[in-house]
């Protein structure tokens, strides 16, 4: 009975619009929490750009010889990576920055450390994708900041919980430093334990005199502090699109490549031309597909072109919500709901068809006679 | 009014003024700006003329052309704009234009730039420009115009009302100290006579009135006075930095706060309340973090009004501003007059000790 399966010509317009509502609503409540995810994501992220802007802005002292060099260093290489990398007195400080390090964690959070640690030690070969040479990992650390005769490794969190910390280090047998980051009134505080693998292990911590006198006093006195961070390279693309729109926004005349990198320079301080140059690249197709960026004067190169930001709104928490909600219309749009859409077509077809087939049904239930003292004109069959 | 179309020097210009002040019985309106672009290839001239301002050189004097539509009638507005003799930074507007021909032109135009804002005067300094006119023989206060600032705390009679006067008499002086003691009402323009010398009117927002009297000695006695002592406060807040510079070919963070500091500290029930404040006067924030106990507030502003950006971090007492994205320490002027007039009449700049821990 192939005319069965077949959606009549009076049920196609109750077909079509029940099809739109279904997907209406599937797309409402997929994008609704697309948004919840998109926005704890950026929170996620934000927590950690907060801590490694903690660290910079602890370290932004004359009389500290231990300065800020960048973030990040080996993220574009996809090697295994430190959060935050510190240098002065021939001393590199290698610092990996968790948002907590607690009973579910820390065994992985210190055996990273560990093995990260290791890899420097033994002076493993890597690829320096930027330039495109293979080099022993402190001859890339060397070119960054030059001369390094102590490397100080270093796990930094604002939720330590110290009785698992030293658990898992006599563990894995591993010593190391762990920096407690406090942020207390308009202040913040590095507190930096020895956290020992056993009494016998001979590591007493820092080995720079001038690097313990300071953190003593960053632990005593504390430093005020502001956020100096925006983004790192791991950050979501998410967050990215976001936080960048609000300073990029006050381009009104639209914003090129120079414009990202002049008011970005913190953030991007001693990055590589083609790190800057590939996530901005990466930045922008993403803005474009969103609706999040337009361009105004195309020039067919993404460095070269002039883009500006695509809002009606240009109040900061107005505009910061319109890009989460179109990121999410538009990860929805062309993921999910692509696929979830056949499966409620198939479904609407099928109810439309099974009505359809109760109103035959029940056309022919009228030559039906009933039961005396019973009404069954709701039951069809 | 215009002035006669010529080159002129400073001087020139100031006794060009006196003759117009002596002869046409005209009042002089002064504005004082602060202006320091971020871009060092930017001035001030180049700002206004961006505006669709008419710009006229005159010699060390530009003239800036505005023009606006007043019941149908198009008038024009004159401003004559010199750069301070000393301090690069600080810039005169001149006008025989009345003051309401310059609100209607110049007051949106300043406020619409992101890096000029007004030499304003917080009230400390206010009143000490007072003290310091009135020391002169015979002199006397004769007017002022005055509202209640910081509301809600102080010891002032019913201080939930917001509270607008104007006082005309020649006892000005006394009944505005009655009024700020009893009231908590501050002048935003006073008017001084000094007999046979001059008369003039004085605003906070930085803009001075000469109605008789000699230009060149009010430059020197009134307007100089004032801007060598809020000049010392500006500069610690243009201190403020977040930016990279070279150094053997490496990049390096040049990064510097500055602090303000309530006499009042804000407390955790009263921080949405203060932003609520902040928003109204064109402030926006995000990545807001308020948390409750000892309070620690950190936040990103944006001044919807000029375009710039600053971080935040505050106790409720102490509040730490950074400058980010390159703006202007303009706006960090502007949170400091904020705080000053919606918040704490008393608040300080903490002047930084160079490099020491804080």
């Amino acid at each position: 009975m192939l005319s069965n399966n077949k959606i009549s010509d009076q049920k196609r317009t109750k077909f079509r619009n029940l099809l739109r509502k279904r997907i209406g609503e599937r797309r409402k409540k997929l994008i609704n929490e697309k948004i919840n995810a998109i926005k704890n994501k950026i929170s996620e992220n934000y927590s950690e750009i907060k801590d490694a802007g903690i660290i910079i802005v602890a370290f932004n002292n004359n009389d500290c010889p231990f300065k800020y060099i960048r973030t990040e260093p080996l993220f574009y290489s996809k090697e295994k990576n430190f959060d935050v990398l510190l240098y002065g007195n021939k001393t590199i400080l290698l610092i990996s920055i968790k948002e907590t390090v607690m009973d579910n964690n820390a065994f992985s959070h210190i055996k990273s450390l560990k093995l990260y640690q290791e890899d420097v030690e033994n002076n493993i070969e890597i690829t320096d994708k930027a330039e495109g040479i293979r080099l022993k990992i402190v001859e890339f650390y060397k070119r960054l900041v030059g001369e390094i005769e102590n490397k100080e490794f270093i796990l930094a969190t604002q939720k330590p919980l110290f009785a698992i910390i030293n658990k898992t280090a006599k563990e894995l047998e591993y010593s190391f430093c762990l920096w407690k980051l406090v942020e207390k009134q308009n202040k913040i505080f590095i507190i930096n334990d020895i956290i020992n693998r056993g009494t016998e292990s001979g590591y007493f911590g820092h080995k720079d005199k001038v690097l313990n006198d300071y953190l003593k006093s960053l632990a005593k006195y504390g430093k005020n502090y502001n956020e100096a961070l925006t983004f790192m390279q791991s950050s979501s693309r998410y967050l990215r699109a976001t936080k960048m729109a609000i300073p990029l926004s006050k381009f009104k005349n639209g914003f090129d490549f120079n414009n990202w990198i002049d008011i970005f320079d913190v953030d991007l301080m001693n990055w590589h031309k083609i790190e800057k140059e590939t996530l901005y690249e990466n930045y922008i197709s993403y803005c474009l597909d969103c609706g999040i960026i337009k361009c105004l004067d195309n020039k067919d190169n993404i460095l070269l072109n002039k883009y500006k930001i695509a809002s009606i709104y240009s109040i900061a928490p107005k505009l910061e919500l319109d890009i989460i909600q179109k990121m999410a219309r538009f990860e929805i749009d062309k993921g999910i709901l692509k696929e979830e859409i056949l499966q409620i077509k198939k479904q609407v077809t099928s109810e439309v068809l099974s009505e359809q087939a109760n109103e035959r049904g029940e056309n022919l239930s009228k030559y039906i006679p009933k039961p005396l003292g019973k009404d069954n004109s709701n039951k069809s069959t | 009014m215009e002035i006669k179309n010529k080159s002129y020097s400073n001087d020139s210009f100031i006794r060009e003024c006196d003759d117009i002040l002596n002869t046409k019985s005209k009042g002089l309106n002064i504005i004082t700006l602060i202006f320091r672009p971020s871009n060092y290839n930017e001035n001030l001239i180049k700002s206004f003329e961006g505006l669709g301002i008419q710009i006229k050189n005159l010699g060390e004097v530009t003239q800036l052309s505005m023009r606006y539509l007043l019941h149908k009638e198009e008038r024009i507005v004159n401003f004559y704009l010199t750069q301070h003799p000393i301090y690069e930074e600080i810039y005169f507007i001149y006008s025989f234009n009345g003051i309401s021909d310059i609100y209607r032109t110049l007051f949106g135009a300043v406020e619409s730039l992101s890096d000029v804002y007004y030499l304003w005067l917080p009230p400390s300094y206010f009143d000490k420009l007072k003290e310091l006119i009135l020391e002169n023989e015979g002199s006397y206060m004769t007017y002022f115009r005055g509202q209640s600032m910081a509301t809600g705390k102080g010891e002032y009679k019913r201080p939930m009302f917001a509270r607008k006067i104007i006082y005309e008499a020649e006892d000005a002086k006394m009944a505005s100290e009655e009024l700020r003691f009893e009231y908590g009402i501050l002048p935003q323009t006073i008017e001084f006579v000094i007999p046979e010398v001059s008369k003039f009117r004085i605003n906070k927002k930085g803009y001075y009135t000469l109605i008789s009297g000699n230009v060149g000695v009010f430059l020197d006695e009134v307007i100089n006075n004032l801007i060598k002592m809020v000049i010392e406060d500006n500069r610690e807040i243009e201190t403020a930095k977040l930016e990279v510079s070279k150094i053997n070919g490496k990049e390096a963070l040049n990064l510097k706060e500055i602090m303000f500091e309530l006499e009042n500290e804000i407390d955790f029930e009263e921080m949405k309340g203060f932003i609520k404040t902040m928003e109204e006067e064109g402030f926006s924030l995000y990545n807001t973090n308020l948390k409750k106990g000892s309070v620690i507030f950190s936040t990103h502003i944006v001044d919807e009004k000029k375009g710039n950006i600053f971080s935040l971090t505050s106790d409720g007492k102490r509040f730490t501003l950074m400058p980010k994205y390159k703006s202007n320490f303009i706006s960090l002027i502007r949170f400091h007059n904020f705080l000053i007039e919606k918040i704490d009449h008393f608040t300080k700049v903490i002047y930084s000790k160079k490099d020491a821990i804080k």
